[in-house]
């Protein structure tokens, strides 16, 4: 059984790859596994407190999780006055002002995502699901378009997130498949290894990548269609089969 | 592992992809040149999702056991350079940064005194100086307070290559095992070669700090696992993967200063399906074209002649198969355009403040050999004008109008910049800047023609033609035979009102309708005065000929067009800058 959502964006998206830092920050195209298991697990804590967050992790986990992308995708290329820590020894304040490169797409289209819950969770994600207003980056706002649908089929215009992963010295995740024309992206998920704890940003515990975040290449079905000094425009390539 | 294609994923969506597949390229083609006798080729073909690398013939395991070493860049030497760097590596592995440093100013001093030509052929830099000067821009090799040398992360780069050169086999299968099929698995093979090292007793490190030269995306920066904490830092990957990015920067790579500032931008090409041999061909001849300019000047500078090269090189059929393969298709078959990496200065360092793509021109189809010639005489004409538009005193967004028609397709902006141009082509008359031209009609007809068919009946409408040539012969012919010697007013700001009101058929017409109006009416007035008619009368037929295209296309293209021949010279016309071949006319 999947659990569909359909939300619509309605700010413009910006997610920095975890391959980029913040120096030039090229953004993703769409929420990475990380980022909407944090998202349920944030809406868990806020909407019933910490102890049902805690307990909700697990099964959040769990999750598989499938995207069928927007239609098009338009990234925008900025820069951006930021603030840095500084690199000088005696200095008055702790930051430096400096610039950055920052891109920000916009997705044309609705994006949805499906889930794979154990049915006595069903009900209970699509409560968290409601309650989620961003994605990522706060300030990458999503509106949930209406009520999650539940189907026993995954639709073929859904791409899983599950890409091939190594774990330690284990491969995780999907086979290697045929590959079709598309993008890859590399996106971040939840490592069997993580804990409430770790992921807890008020312990000291930490996150090791690899492990507790592995990265997945994703290939997502798009290409670049036109792009010049200040935009790339990306459109959907039809779905195989 | 042992087959006749490799590749390399698209991870990061920069040019250090582009660099990595180059490097991979390379390494493989000269792993072929000792091996394969007679005719040999490795091709770079874009697949979507990653780049695949093609080979004429099969690698085997026995030239990969066999291999001889090969050093595949140079180690960049400077005052600060450790001397064992110096006695280890041979001499032809080793720049002279600052011998070459002084030979390019040289090169540069010549060029301003306008010496001759042979004096300037003997002092050319070296082709990679540019390249050199864009790595020595992140700090070469110094010493520390204690006189311990430091190399910079590039010549690390080259020095453990080199060092590495008995266990040159074991570097190249681990390439291969990572390349071998698409979504390699870096961290695997990196713990492989790792413990391979370890057998073999060799102590070395697998990783190398990304350096923002390679990666824009990922200079050191804010990069953590948990959001609960922010270090400066830089990123770490496997090192033969960062010595393949340096050596296929060398083989797609164009930096260049911006001019008049201190900052830098970096062009990579991005091949669609390019054999390594001709890219490397028209790399030298593009990078001889290209000089340093204006930000956005230099954007469409760049895409102009990278095209212009590619179609010399075709055309001078170096390539019989090239020219082959080229029918039915254009360059940017060939290659898509170029990874563009804005580097901003902030004093010592610099930051990088742009990532783009700028797209080859894709509106060019060659069927035959003419085209090549048809194309490149459009290339010229665009180039020519380009050039003269100066993109500190005001010609800003008119080149980029011409950057986003030019790289990002849109007509729209191919419109607004010549409906833009044409006054800034009057102001330039009227300061008697005869350098700068307008568009020819029959290179505009071409480009229109072969891109965007469907306007065709437009063009060839006679309606749309007189009164285009009646737009003409208000503007610019007057203004090029001189105000006092002109029996006919300039009509400034013609083509601005016809752009303005282009917006609603109704109003388009009108505004259209006054002007022919008035245009009739002056012919008739200087007739009068002189006896001599100057130029046709619009007849009633036009007008219904434009009546019907703006109710069929809509007033925004009928005037987009309009504007854009009107303001256009046609060649078969004589004399728009001499007075003595005006035609005298009869109705």
């Amino acid at each position: 059984m999947w659990l569909i959502a359909e939300y619509q964006s309605v700010t413009l998206f910006s997610f920095r790859s975890g391959l980029a830092t913040t120096s030039a920050a090229k953004t993703l195209f769409l929420p990475t596994p990380f980022a909407i298991r944090t998202a349920l697990l944030d809406a868990a804590i806020r909407t019933n407190g910490r102890a049902a967050g805690q307990a909700a992790f697990e099964w959040i986990k769990g999750l598989s999780i499938a995207i069928c992308p927007p239609e098009r995708v338009v990234v925008t290329n900025l820069f951006a006055k930021i603030l840095k820590p500084t690199r000088k020894e005696e200095a008055e304040s702790a930051m430096d002002r400096t610039i950055a490169f920052r891109e920000y797409a916009q997705l044309v289209g609705s994006m949805a995502l499906a889930f794979s819950p154990a049915e006595e969770r069903a009900d209970e994600l699509r409560h968290l699901l409601s309650q989620v207003n961003y994605f990522g980056k706060r300030g990458s706002l999503f509106q949930l378009l209406k009520s999650p649908i539940e189907v026993e089929e995954l639709p073929k215009a859904f791409v899983c997130m599950d890409g091939t992963y190594l774990q330690g010295i284990q491969v995780n995740g999907e086979e290697k498949r045929h590959f079709v024309l598309g993008l890859i992206q590399m996106m971040d998920d939840w490592g069997k290894t993580l804990t409430f704890s770790k992921v807890n940003i008020y312990t000291d515990e930490k996150i090791v990548l690899g492990k507790d975040r592995v990265r997945k290449g994703i290939l997502l079905p798009y290409r670049l269609v036109r792009s010049s000094k200040g935009f790339s425009h990306y459109e959907q390539l039809p779905m195989p089969g | 592992m042992y087959q006749d294609a490799y590749y390399v994923d698209k991870r990061t969506g920069t040019f250090g992809d582009v660099f990595l597949a180059y490097g991979l390229a390379t390494l493989l083609d000269s792993v072929l040149a000792s091996f394969v006798e007679g005719d040999h080729w490795v091709r770079i073909r874009d697949d979507g999702a990653y780049y695949a690398i093609e080979l004429s013939h099969p690698l085997q395991k026995e030239w990969v056991d066999k291999a001889p070493f090969q050093a595949l860049v140079p180690y960049l030497k400077n005052d600060a350079t450790d001397p064992r760097v110096t006695q280890t590596i041979p001499s032809n592995g080793i720049v002279d940064y600052e011998a070459e440093r002084e030979r390019y100013q040289q090169y540069r001093q010549a060029v301003k005194q306008k010496a001759p030509t042979e004096t300037l052929a003997q002092q050319k830099p070296h082709p990679d100086f540019q390249v050199w000067d864009w790595i020595r821009s992140e700090r070469l090799d110094y010493k520390k307070k204690g006189g311990q040398y430091v190399r910079c992360p590039y010549n690390d780069l080259v020095w453990r290559w080199q060092s590495l050169d008995p266990y040159f086999a074991e570097n190249l299968r681990h390439i291969l095992m990572l390349c071998a099929a698409p979504d390699g698995d870096v961290e695997a093979v990196e713990t492989a070669w790792r413990k391979r090292m370890k057998e073999l007793g060799v102590k070395v490190k697998s990783d190398a700090t990304l350096l923002q030269l390679f990666n824009p995306s990922q200079g050191k920066g804010l990069n953590e696992p948990k959001a609960s904490r922010l270090e400066m830092g830089n990123i770490k990957s496997f090192w033969l993967l960062e010595y393949l990015k340096a050596v296929g920067m060398y083989h797609c790579a164009v930096p260049r200063r911006v001019q008049g500032t201190d900052d830098r931008k970096t062009y990579a090409l991005a091949p669609v399906n390019m054999r390594l041999g001709i890219n490397d061909a028209v790399l030298a001849a593009f990078q001889d074209a290209l000089w340093n300019d204006t930000a956005v000047r230099m954007d469409i500078l760049a895409a102009l002649r990278y095209t212009t090269c590619f179609l010399d090189y075709c055309q001078a059929a170096k390539e019989a198969d090239l020219m082959a393969e080229l029918f039915g298709q254009g360059p940017e078959d060939f290659v898509a355009g170029m990874h563009v990496t804005y580097y901003k200065s902030l004093g010592q360092a610099s930051a990088v403040m742009n990532l783009s793509f700028i797209e080859l021109p894709r509106w060019m189809r060659v069927e035959s050999p003419n085209d090549v010639i048809l194309y490149k005489e459009v290339i010229e004409e665009h180039e020519n004008i380009i050039r003269n538009i100066d993109e500190d005193k005001g010609g800003y967004d008119l080149l980029v109008y011409y950057r986003d028609f030019l790289s990002g397709g849109k007509w729209k902006a191919f419109f607004d910049f010549t409906a833009d141009y044409g006054p800034f082509l009057m102001r330039e008359l009227d300061r008697e800047h005869h350098w700068v031209r307008p568009f020819t009609t029959k290179n505009l007809e071409v480009l229109i023609m072969k891109s965007n068919e469907p306007l065709a009946p437009i063009l060839e409408s006679p309606g749309f033609r007189n009164i285009a040539e009646a737009i003409r012969r208000s503007t610019i012919t007057p203004q090029y035979r001189g105000r006092s010697k002109s029996e006919y007013d300039i009509r400034y700001g013609l083509g601005q009102e016809l752009k303005r009101k282009s917006l609603y058929n109704d109003e388009f017409i009108v505004a259209l309708g006054d002007f022919m109006q008035s245009y009739n009416a002056e012919n008739a007035r200087v007739y009068e005065k002189t006896g001599k008619q100057y130029r046709r009368n619009i007849l009633t037929t036009d007008v219904e000929d434009v009546v019907r295209l703006v109710d069929k296309y809509g007033a925004t293209t009928v005037g987009n067009l309009l504007i854009a021949f009107g303001y256009a010279r046609d060649p078969r016309e004589e004399g728009l800058a001499s007075d003595q071949t005006v035609r005298e006319l009869t109705n």
